[in-house]
């Protein structure tokens, strides 16, 4: 592991949540969107986060882990129904599906992205003065 | 050419490494500027292996400035790292952090250039300061 591979992790770990972030903007966007290409209304998404193991790094190493995006996947808890007759993706009852979104919870997912996000460049800030604390010893 | 001071490799390395950081840094700020370009691929400058060996090669500093010469600093497109559905691979936040560390590299290499200068001040002026 050498001593720039914590950039690589903080770096990582901003690239996932600037991710999550676009992928909560989606949610919130299509909060009321009933019409999608694959049919049917917008489904919530959800991203996965793994592990993501530095190349210089071995893996018995327990540090240099950073974090990657493995997938983007559809909340599947069904649709909220919303009686609208007049409305033209109703069904034959009257009833119109709504995506699966929440705003709250989208709300709250959008404060954590943006203060891991934080946290991250809070991270990879410390580390600078760090190592530019190390050279100012040979000043 | 390379220089030299006293026959002093130091200065020769360190100022062929702080041509590379600098080269470096304008590749990144490129890369940085072109973040939503569709299709285009980063660049980086690799230099640190040839460097190594080379200074691997000439323990006692024999022919080490005739090689350096020879180390070719050059940006290389990096088609390896997975690009966007645009066909773009710039990360941002990946750019940033080569950035950073290219920005900490330099800051070294300068400081132990200075250091070293200062021993020659040092001497030059027979130990008074």
């Amino acid at each position: 592991m050498g001593i720039f591979s914590s950039f690589d992790i903080s770096a990582s770990g901003l690239t996932a949540n600037r991710l999550w972030m676009d992928v909560v903007a989606s949610n919130i966007a299509n909060a009321q969107t009933t019409r999608t290409p694959e049919g049917g209304p917008y489904r919530r998404r959800e991203v996965v986060f793994s592990t993501r193991l530095e190349e210089a790094s071995s893996p018995d190493l327990k540090g240099g882990q950073g974090v990657r995006v493995v997938g983007i996947v559809e909340d599947e808890s069904p649709p909220r129904l919303v009686y609208e007759p007049e409305h033209p993706d109703a069904r034959e009852d009257g009833y119109v599906e709504m995506p699966n979104v929440n705003a709250v919870t989208e709300m709250v997912d959008m404060l954590v992205a943006s203060r891991a996000y934080e946290a991250n460049a809070a991270a990879m800030e410390a580390a600078k003065g760090m190592l530019m604390r190390a050279l100012d010893i040979m000043k | 050419m390379a220089l030299d001071v006293f026959g002093d490799t130091t200065f020769a390395v360190l100022g062929k490494a702080m041509d590379a950081y600098s080269l470096r840094h304008r590749v990144s700020a490129n890369n940085l500027a072109n973040a939503a370009t569709p299709g285009f691929k980063r660049s980086h400058v690799p230099f640190e292996v040839e460097l190594s060996d080379i200074l691997r090669g000439s323990e006692g500093g024999e022919g080490l400035l005739e090689s350096l010469d020879g180390v070719k600093l050059e940006a290389q497109v990096d088609h390896l790292t997975e690009s966007r559905e645009d066909g773009n691979n710039v990360d941002m936040e990946q750019e940033m952090s080569e950035m950073i560390k290219n920005n900490i590299r330099y800051a070294g290499a300068s400081t132990v250039m200075k250091s070293k200068l200062q021993m020659y001040r040092y001497v030059i002026s027979e130990g008074r300061r």
